[in-house]
């Protein structure tokens, strides 16, 4: 497992890049999550096990920076990390178009748990207009984003992985 | 054999570890731990929003300097120098400007007692405490903001956030010792009571899914015109009377409703706005037996 000296500073800072960054662009709707990307594309190198680690902490960070209530990103981030299976389009064959295919499925379901959320915290959800001009485009854009968001951290994959790491995933 | 048995049942235990931290966020017995967390959490958050302010800056300036090095080139560092006292004789100048209409705001309402905040980065002190953090919602299905204000500058829950005189942005929604999180008007959990300038028809502003703000609640009898402006009623007491929430965009008649609605334009860009003031203090509208208004 990457150790939380690692992990921890790491996803503080895409935390903080989002947050300060990203949090304030919206193209026709769509977000750039870029947690949401990390903590998918961690999952699909690593297995669900690594990915929830990554989706608590990164999670709790986000909730942090939300007004919304403690626990939700992380919850939607957790649902995100056990889903992600590097054995789902595998008949793809190439690792990007995989990586697109699951980071659709991964966004959708993530926008649906926040949204659940919400609703269970007593906002008001709008799902037509939350799926259609939220959701969607966020996902197809965070799907975008998945291949070049994966080069850095199969390069991190790569240099820590231990020796002896068999490719067998949970 | 028997490490790998315990790291197998790490998702599961982080999934109810959320879950229960949704439910305890709910009957607030976290609030120490979120305040201690925000204490830890704020200074990188005001370190990156300053960082990518400074970035922003930087860029910009380099934009600049190309389209210039090609024109005269002899000229170039000049001209960055210029460029770059341009631009922050700017900011002083768009601060300057809502500072002034701040302080005529706080000039014109000498009873109610106020708390100064920045929004994105910059000094924002009159005499009161101010300071500079940035943080934007993270959830893209909430519309809040995160000001560098907080218990010990005197922020309390519900009290209502003004810009640029007196505009309403919102209201405190969540207070640390030294951050507070504003709920935007155009949250869809906000809702504000108001009345029209001109027809004086009363009704509740409430916010969009899409980010827009819409008024409800209009006797059908009542005559509203676009253009109308919306100002808070001060109904209940939670906020002032006569805060600007917007301007009516469009009315929305149906026959067979009981009430009309309208759409309400916003009277700041909630998104472009940097500087705050916290209402700390205010006297309460109290509506007079007749029922009519001061």
């Amino acid at each position: 497992m990457l150790t939380l000296y690692i992990t921890l500073p790491l996803l503080t800072a895409l935390a903080l890049v989002q947050d300060a960054l990203l949090a304030p662009v919206s193209i026709m709707g769509a977000r750039p999550d870029l947690v949401l990307v990390a903590v998918a594309v961690w999952a699909f190198l690593r297995g669900p096990i690594e990915g929830s680690l990554w989706a608590f902490i990164g999670g709790m960070i986000l909730d942090l920076f939300s007004g919304g209530p403690l626990g939700g990103i992380t919850l939607g981030l957790l649902v995100v990390s056990l889903l992600v299976r590097r054995q789902w389009g595998q008949e793809l064959g190439s690792t990007p178009l995989q990586l697109v295919l699951l980071m659709l499925i991964a966004c959708f379901f993530y926008h649906v748990v926040l949204l659940l959320v919400l609703l269970w915290a007593g906002h008001a959800v709008n799902w037509s207009y939350g799926l259609s001009q939220i959701a969607g485009p966020s996902a197809l854009l965070n799907a975008v984003l998945a291949p070049f968001v994966y080069w850095p951290l199969s390069w991190l994959d790569r240099r820590t992985r231990p020796e002896g790491f068999t490719l067998v995933r949970d | 054999m028997r490490r790998s048995s315990w790291r197998s049942w790490l998702p599961f235990i982080f999934l109810v570890t959320a879950i229960l931290l949704l439910a305890l966020h709910e009957t607030q017995i976290l609030l120490p731990v979120e305040n201690a967390l925000q204490t830890v959490f704020a200074p990188l958050q005001r370190g990156a929003a300053r960082l990518v302010s400074g970035l922003g800056n930087i860029f910009e300036t380099i934009g600049e300097t190309r389209e210039l090095r090609a024109e005269v080139e002899e000229l170039r560092q000049r001209v960055d120098a210029l460029t770059a006292e341009n631009i922050r004789l700017r900011e002083h100048e768009a601060a300057e400007v809502q500072l002034r209409s701040m302080l005529n705001f706080v000039a014109t309402n000498p009873t109610w007692t106020f708390v100064g905040a920045d929004v994105v980065g910059q000094s924002a002190c009159l005499n009161s405490p101010c300071g500079e953090i940035v943080g934007y919602e993270t959830n893209p299905y909430l519309r809040y903001i995160m000001i560098n204000a907080g218990s010990a500058d005197g922020v309390g829950l519900g009290m209502p956030v003004v810009t640029s005189g007196a505009v309403l942005v919102g209201r405190i929604a969540e207070v640390s010792t030294h951050t507070s999180k504003v709920q935007l008007l155009n949250d869809t959990a906000s809702n504000v009571a108001v009345f029209l300038q001109q027809s004086r028809a009363t009704g509740l502003v409430a916010g969009q899914a899409d980010g827009s703000l819409r008024l409800g609640f209009v006797p059908h009898e009542e005559t509203i015109a676009e253009g109308e402006i919306v100002l808070t009623s001060g109904l209940g007491g939670v906020l002032p009377r006569g805060l600007v929430v917007g301007q009516v965009s469009q009315v929305i008649r149906q026959d067979f409703a009981l009430f009309q609605e309208a759409v309400v334009r916003p009277a700041a860009d909630y998104q472009r706005v940097e500087l705050v003031l916290i209402i700390t203090h205010f006297q309460p509208f109290v509506e007079e037996e007749t029922g009519t208004q001061e």
